[in-house]
C-alpha cells in the first residue's frame, strides 16, 4: 500500500460577491484522498466545482474567496496554515498544473527557453546552463523532436498538441509529487488528445507522480485513470473505480451522464438519446436538499428538503438499480 | 438597451470620480438651461461706473457683482453663467458632428476593409499627424472666425478619433458568427453594418463622446482665445479669458474665473470619461 | 430519395499575402466530391485544419469556391438569386455566444430572416410563425423578450437553429452544433435536431470531430484529411471497417467507455503538415503506419472499394490489420 499523499475532508469554498450580500457557497463538503502515484479522474460540467478545486489545492483563489476545511492535508502538511512564501514552494513545486488551453498558459512574448529555464530556476539552485540543459532533457521525454531547436520558439510557432507538451515538461521540471490536468486535452483533436493523455500516463508510472485528472469527457477517464469521481453542482456525488461506475452508476446524475453519451452503448442510428433534462443551476440558484433533484427523473419526496450525505461513495438515497442499457 | 444603462449605472456608482463628474455635468446643465433666470443682469449689460471691480467678497466689491465686472463694466458672473451655454453647447455640437461622420466613415472602413479602408485610414492618418489645434486654426482661417466656424473646424479635428475607434471594434464584430448568420438569411450590407454590428460598439463609443465632450470645449476654448472662435460681445469662456489677459495682474479675477470654469468642465467630462472606460472595459468584465 | 445537393471537384485556395514575401496558395479544400439525398443526415468528420469548416463557408456562400462545380435542388449553385439561395441552405452555427447579435431580444433573432426576405408579411403573421418555431425548438413563448445572455448554452443553440429554420431550407448545414455545451446538454440538443428532421423533411450537413456524435447522427459520412477527402461510405461501412489508415486511427484515438480490449496501440504519431506546405504525395503519408515510398510521389485517387470510396494506395492492405 502507497503512502496517502493528498486528504480533503469536508473542503467549503465560498466566493463573496458586491451583488450578493451571501456569499456564494461554489464547493460543498468535498472529502476525497489521493494515493502517491495514483490517477484520480474528476468529471463534471461547468459549475461543478471541479476547476475551483484545483485552484484551492493550488492556493491561487481570489482574494473574495473563502476556503474552510475539516482537513487539507498535503504530504504530511496542512495547505490551510501555509504562508504565501510557503505557498510559493509547494505551488510549481510540489503540485504543478495544466491547463485546458495551454496557448493562453505560456506567455507570448517569450521563448520557451526562458520560460523553462525560469521555472526550473524558481525552485531549484542549479546554473543557468544546467537548467538549459534539464529543460532540453525535459522536452525530450515529453516526446518533442529536436529539442534544442525547440528551446528557441515562441508559442505561436507551436502547434496546440506541442504548446500541451511544453507545458507539460514545464510542470515535471520540479519533480511534483502531484499533477493537476485541468482538461488538458479539451482544446486539442482526437489524435493529439490520445498522445497528450498517454504521455501524461506515462509520466505518472515513471515518476510516481500522483495525477489529478479534470475533464467532462467520461471516455477520457474511463481509458486512463483507475478511479474517479463525479461532481455536480459544487458536491462530490458519486465516487467509485472506474470500471465499477462505467458498468453501473448509481447516482442518477452519473447515470445520465454516461447513459447520454452518443457512443456509450450500441444504439440504432438516429434513435432518441436518453437525456438529463433542464440545466446546471447557477451558483446562486442552487436547490435545497440534493442539488440534482430538479433534474432527476428518481426524484421522491425526501431529497428535496435536506442535504444528503456521501455514503458508500454515493450522494443520493435512491440510488438507480439499472445498468447502463 | 434599458438593461445597458442600469448595469452601467451600477458599474460607474462605485467610481467616485465619475460620480463627481456627473454631479457637476449636471449641475452646469440646469445652469446652462436656466441661465436667463439665475444670472442677476444681462451680460451684454455695461455698467459704466463699475469698471474692473473685483468680487463683491473681497474688498472694494459692490453687493451687486458676486464675480465683480470686466473692464467695460459687464457683470462677470453673468457672463459666466451665459457662457457655460455656449461651451456645453458647442461641446455638444462638436461630439454630435464628430460622432455622426466618425461612426458613418468608421463602420463604412472596418466592413469594407481594402481600398476604401486604405483612403479613410489616410486621411485620418493625415489630420491626426498635425496638432490638432493648428489644424482646427487653419480650418478657421480658410472658414473665417466665428462660433460656428469654429465648432466645424474642432469637429473635424475630432473625427479621426471617432474614426478609429468605430473601425477597431467593426474589425473584431465582423467576424463574429452572429455576422455571418445575418448574411445567411440575405441582410444587406447597410443593415449589417448599422443594425447588427454598430449597436455591439457603442461601449467605446460612448466613452470617446464624452471625452470629445471635453476636447471640444477646450479647442472651441482655444481658438477663441486666439480670437479665432466667438466674437465679442458673445460671452465665451475662451474669449473672456483672452480679453482679460492684460489685466492679469490689476483684475486677476478676470483672468482666473473663466479658466477655472473651463478647467472645472473639462476634468468632470474627462472624470466621466475614465468611469465610463473602466465600467466599459471588456477586459474588466467578467464574460458571460 | 431525391438527390439534394452534388458536390463535384471543388477547390479552394486561400492567397496567403505576407509584407515582402511572394503570395502563398493555402489549398484549404481540393477535389472534393460528395452528394446530399434528401432527408438524411451526411456526417463530415475530421480535425482542425481538415476544411471541414471551410467547405461550410462555401457552401453557405460565404466565401467564394475557387473551382469546381456544385448542383443545388437540381440547378447550378451559381446561378441561385439571393433570395432562393438563402431558402434553400441555412446553418447553424457552432459557438452559440458569439452566433447570436448581443443587442437583439430573442424575438428579433428568431424573426429576422421574416422580416426582411417577406417585408410583406404582416406582423401578426411573424409573430405567430415565430412562436410556432420557438414551441418547435423547446423554448417558452415568454423568452422571446429576453436577450441572449439570460439563456444557458443549449437554450441558445435552440434559438440559433430555430432562426436557421425560419425560411424552411431544404438542407441545414450543422457547424459542429453541439460541441461547446456540457455533456448533459449535448443529449437534448441532438434529440431535437432529430426529430426537427423528420418534421420538417430536412437534410443535415453534420460537421463534427467528434466521432460519438456523427456515429450517432448520420446515415453516412464523409471522413477529410487536410482538405481531402480521405474515405467517403455508409456510416456501417465506415465505423465497422474503416479502410483507410486515418479512419482507422481516428476512430481508436476516440476515448470509449465501453472499449472491450485494448487495442494494439495505434498512437498517430506526429502532427499535421502545415497546410502552406503539403507533401507531394498523399497528405497523410508521414504520419501513416502503412507508408510505402510511393505514397510519397502519388497522391491517392477517391476509388470505389468494398462499397465505399477510399483514397488510398495501400487501403486493402491496411484493412487486413
Amino acid at each position: 500500500m502507497s503512502e496517502t499523499l493528498l486528504e480533503v475532508s469536508n473542503l467549503n469554498i465560498f466566493f463573496k460577491s458586491d451583488k450578493n450580500p451571501e456569499p456564494i457557497h461554489a464547493v460543498r463538503d468535498l472529502s476525497f484522498s489521493l494515493k502517491q502515484g495514483e490517477m484520480l479522474g474528476v468529471v463534471g460540467e461547468s459549475g461543478s466545482g471541479k476547476s475551483i478545486t484545483n485552484l484551492a489545492l493550488m492556493g491561487i483563489l481570489g482574494d473574495n474567496s473563502i476556503v474552510k476545511a475539516d482537513k487539507l492535508h498535503f504530504n504530511n502538511r496542512d495547505l490551510l496554515t501555509l504562508k504565501e512564501q510557503e505557498w510559493q514552494k509547494v505551488r510549481g513545486g510540489e503540485i504543478s498544473m495544466i491547463f485546458q488551453d495551454p496557448m493562453t498558459a505560456l506567455n507570448p512574448f517569450l521563448t520557451v527557453e526562458f520560460q523553462i529555464v525560469e521555472t526550473i530556476l524558481a525552485h531549484k539552485k542549479i546554473s543557468k546552463k544546467e537548467a538549459r540543459e534539464l529543460a532540453i532533457e525535459l522536452l525530450a521525454q515529453v516526446g518533442i523532436t529536436s529539442p534544442a531547436e525547440r528551446l528557441k520558439a515562441y508559442p505561436f510557432e507551436l502547434s496546440g498538441g506541442m504548446a500541451q507538451r511544453v507545458m507539460i515538461a514545464m510542470a515535471i521540471s520540479t519533480g511534483p509529487k502531484l499533477l493537476i490536468a485541468d482538461e488538458p486535452t479539451t482544446a486539442l483533436d482526437v489524435t493529439i488528445q490520445k498522445q497528450i493523455l498517454t504521455l501524461i500516463k506515462s509520466l505518472q508510472e515513471k515518476n510516481n507522480m500522483s495525477v489529478i485528472l479534470v475533464t467532462h469527457d467520461l471516455g477520457v477517464v474511463s481509458e486512463f485513470s483507475e478511479r474517479v469521481q463525479v461532481m455536480y453542482a459544487g458536491e462530490l456525488v458519486e465516487t467509485a473505480m472506474t470500471k465499477k461506475l462505467i458498468q453501473h452508476p448509481y447516482h442518477p446524475y452519473s447515470y445520465g451522464l454516461l447513459s447520454s453519451r452518443p457512443g456509450a452503448v450500441v444504439r440504432a442510428a438516429k434513435s432518441d438519446l436518453p437525456s438529463i433534462p433542464g440545466i446546471v443551476p447557477a451558483f446562486h440558484q442552487r436547490p435545497t436538499g440534493c442539488q440534482f433533484h430538479p433534474r432527476c427523473p428518481h426524484v421522491q419526496n425526501d431529497c428535496i428538503s435536506s442535504p444528503i450525505a456521501l455514503e458508500n461513495g454515493i450522494r443520493c438515497l435512491h440510488p438507480m438499480k439499472e445498468e447502463v442499457v | 438597451m434599458k438593461q445597458f444603462f442600469s448595469e452601467l449605472y451600477f458599474e460607474l456608482k462605485k467610481n467616485r470620480g465619475a460620480m463627481i463628474g456627473i454631479v457637476i455635468i449636471f449641475l452646469s446643465i440646469i445652469i446652462a438651461l436656466l441661465a436667463p433666470v439665475i444670472a442677476p443682469h444681462n451680460p451684454t449689460e455695461v455698467f459704466s461706473d463699475s469698471l474692473r471691480l473685483p468680487p463683491s467678497f473681497l474688498e472694494g466689491g459692490k453687493a451687486g457683482f458676486f464675480f465683480g465686472t470686466d473692464d467695460i463694466g459687464r457683470d462677470l458672473l453673468s457672463r459666466l453663467i451665459y457662457g457655460s451655454r455656449i461651451s456645453l453647447a458647442v461641446g455638444f455640437s462638436v461630439v454630435v458632428l464628430a460622432l455622426f461622420t466618425g461612426t458613418i466613415l468608421g463602420v463604412v472602413a472596418g466592413f469594407y476593409g481594402g481600398l476604401v479602408d486604405r483612403i479613410i485610414m489616410r486621411l485620418t492618418d493625415l489630420i491626426m499627424s498635425l496638432p490638432s489645434i493648428l489644424f482646427a486654426i487653419v480650418i478657421v482661417a480658410v472658414l473665417g472666425p466665428g462660433i460656428t466656424n469654429s465648432i466645424i473646424a474642432v469637429a473635424v479635428v475630432a473625427v479621426p478619433n471617432f474614426i478609429r475607434i468605430i473601425r477597431a471594434q467593426v474589425l473584431v464584430e465582423k467576424n463574429k458568427q452572429y455576422v455571418s448568420a445575418a448574411k445567411l438569411f440575405g441582410a444587406g450590407h447597410f443593415r449589417i453594418m448599422f443594425v447588427e454590428i454598430l449597436p455591439n460598439c457603442m461601449a467605446p463609443l460612448i466613452v470617446q463622446a464624452s471625452l470629445g465632450f471635453s476636447d471640444g470645449i477646450l479647442n472651441v476654448a482655444a481658438l477663441g482665445f486666439l480670437g479665432l472662435g466667438a466674437q465679442a460681445p458673445m460671452s465665451e469662456w475662451g474669449t473672456m479669458l483672452s480679453d482679460a489677459r492684460s489685466f492679469i495682474e490689476s483684475s486677476p479675477w478676470m483672468v482666473t474665473l473663466p479658466g477655472l470654469c473651463i478647467l472645472v468642465t473639462v476634468l468632470s467630462f474627462n472624470l466621466l470619461g475614465d468611469g465610463l472606460r473602466d465600467a466599459l472595459d471588456p477586459r474588466l468584465k467578467k464574460q458571460n | 430519395m431525391s438527390e439534394l445537393l452534388r458536390v463535384n471537384g471543388l477547390d479552394k485556395v486561400y492567397d496567403i499575402k505576407k509584407m515582402f514575401k511572394p503570395t502563398m496558395k493555402l489549398k484549404a479544400l481540393s477535389n472534393i466530391n460528395f452528394h446530399l439525398n434528401s432527408r438524411e443526415t451526411l456526417g463530415i468528420v475530421g480535425e482542425s485544419g481538415c476544411g471541414k469548416s471551410t467547405l461550410a463557408k462555401v457552401l453557405t456562400k460565404l466565401e467564394q469556391k475557387t473551382a469546381g462545380s456544385i448542383e443545388l435542388l437540381g440547378k447550378n449553385f451559381d446561378t441561385f438569386n439571393p433570395k432562393e439561395f438563402h431558402s434553400a441552405i441555412q446553418m447553424v452555427f457552432q459557438d452559440p455566444y458569439q452566433s447570436l447579435n448581443p443587442r437583439k431580444k430573442a424575438f428579433d433573432i428568431i424573426s429576422d430572416p421574416l422580416t426582411i426576405n417577406t417585408p410583406e408579411k404582416s406582423s401578426a403573421d411573424v409573430k405567430e410563425q415565430v412562436y410556432a418555431m420557438m414551441k418547435k425548438v423547446g423554448l417558452r413563448e415568454e423568452f422571446a423578450k429576453r436577450y441572449p445572455h439570460h439563456f444557458s448554452g443549449g437554450q441558445r443553440q435552440r434559438l440559433g437553429i430555430a432562426r436557421s429554420l425560419m425560411l424552411h431550407p431544404q438542407i441545414l448545414i450543422l457547424d459542429e452544433p453541439v460541441s461547446a455545451l456540457d455533456v448533459s446538454i449535448q443529449a437534448q440538443v441532438l434529440n431535437l435536431l432529430l426529430e426537427l428532421q423528420t418534421e420538417f423533411n430536412l437534410a443535415y450537413l453534420f460537421i463534427s470531430h467528434d466521432l460519438s456524435v456523427i456515429q450517432h447522427m448520420s446515415d453516412r459520412i464523409l471522413v477529410m484529411y487536410l482538405g481531402r477527402v480521405v474515405e467517403y461510405g455508409s456510416r456501417d461501412e465506415i465505423f465497422n471497417n474503416p479502410l483507410h489508415p486515418y479512419t482507422q486511427i481516428l476512430l481508436e484515438s476516440a476515448p470509449k467507455t465501453n472499449r472491450e480490449k485494448k487495442d494494439a496501440d495505434h498512437i498517430l504519431n506526429g502532427e499535421l503538415p502545415s497546410a502552406l506546405n503539403l507533401p507531394r504525395g498523399c497528405a497523410f503519408e508521414p504520419r501513416c503506419p502503412y507508408a510505402t515510398p510511393g505514397c510519397k510521389e502519388v497522391i491517392p485517387d477517391l476509388i470505389e472499394k468494398q462499397g465505399r470510396w477510399v483514397a488510398c494506395h495501400e487501403a486493402s492492405f491496411a484493412a487486413k490489420n
